[in-house]
């Protein structure tokens, strides 16, 4: 069976997480790929806002907010790429972190074909060179899995510390 | 804590030009090689009203602020 391959151009948070739980709806496994405007930031669904987020900010810079359906901590969407993996459970490990290193080898695979030399570290990251350039979270619902991840295309720093609370801890 | 952050993550911009379409189709062929091959895909109708509803559930105060 051939997969759902969407393509979305950028669109505003609410949709684009909308759009991801429709799609666990589809018989057939997706793979999309989209991106945000405005700016965002997603928080997982275990996830507390005020905790997490310096939600006046966000308001003053015109960035949406958004809670995920996935779990993993907050992400601030800028500039990246980000991709959506729907697909029944069955299709990969049952075991969570199996699962995530067989969906991200796909990405590692993807960015070795780009030219980079990525790795897969876990629990749910891939890197390059030891820097960070993919996070990825995961829920699994009505027997489905559905993954979301990000790919990093540049990173402005200072405006992600002026929107997320990061414990200094997370920092160490 | 930001000199921390730029030394731990890192960008496509970091190695080059970033070229968004060229990783798409590389991921894509990654998929490939693992024999899953793709067909170009829209939202189908009933997709796009389900949308419409959830939208609106991801952009209320109670969804965002349930914990």
């Amino acid at each position: 069976m051939k997969w759902r391959l969407i393509n979305n151009d950028a669109d505003n948070a609410f949709r684009n997480m909308a759009v991801d739980e429709a799609l666990l709806q589809s018989i057939v496994p997706v793979l999309r790929f989209y991106s945000w405007k405005p700016k965002a930031v997603s928080i997982g669904y275990f996830q507390s806002l005020d905790a997490e987020v310096d939600t006046k900010a966000c308001k003053a810079r015109d960035i949406d907010v958004v809670r995920r359906i996935t779990g993993g901590g907050a992400v601030f969407h800028d500039q990246e790429l980000t991709y959506s993996v729907i697909c029944p459970e069955e299709l990969f490990s049952f075991d969570i972190l199996e699962s995530y290193q067989q969906i991200c080898g796909f990405i590692v695979k993807g960015l070795k074909k780009y030219g980079l030399d990525a790795k897969f570290v876990p629990i749910n990251d891939i890197t390059i060179k030891g820097k960070k350039i993919s996070g990825n979270a995961q829920s699994r619902k009505q027997g489905k899995i559905i993954q979301h991840g990000t790919i990093l295309l540049d990173v402005d720093a200072d405006e992600m510390f002026k929107v997320l609370k990061v414990p200094d801890e997370k920092m160490k | 804590m930001i000199k921390n952050i730029k030394e731990r993550v890192t960008s496509l911009s970091s190695f080059g030009p970033v070229d968004t379409k060229k990783l798409k189709q590389n991921i894509i062929s990654a998929f490939d090689d693992f024999g899953i091959s793709f067909k170009e895909d829209k939202l189908k109708i009933e997709e796009e009203t389900r949308v419409m509803v959830l939208e609106d559930k991801f952009r209320s105060f109670e969804w965002n602020n349930k914990r």
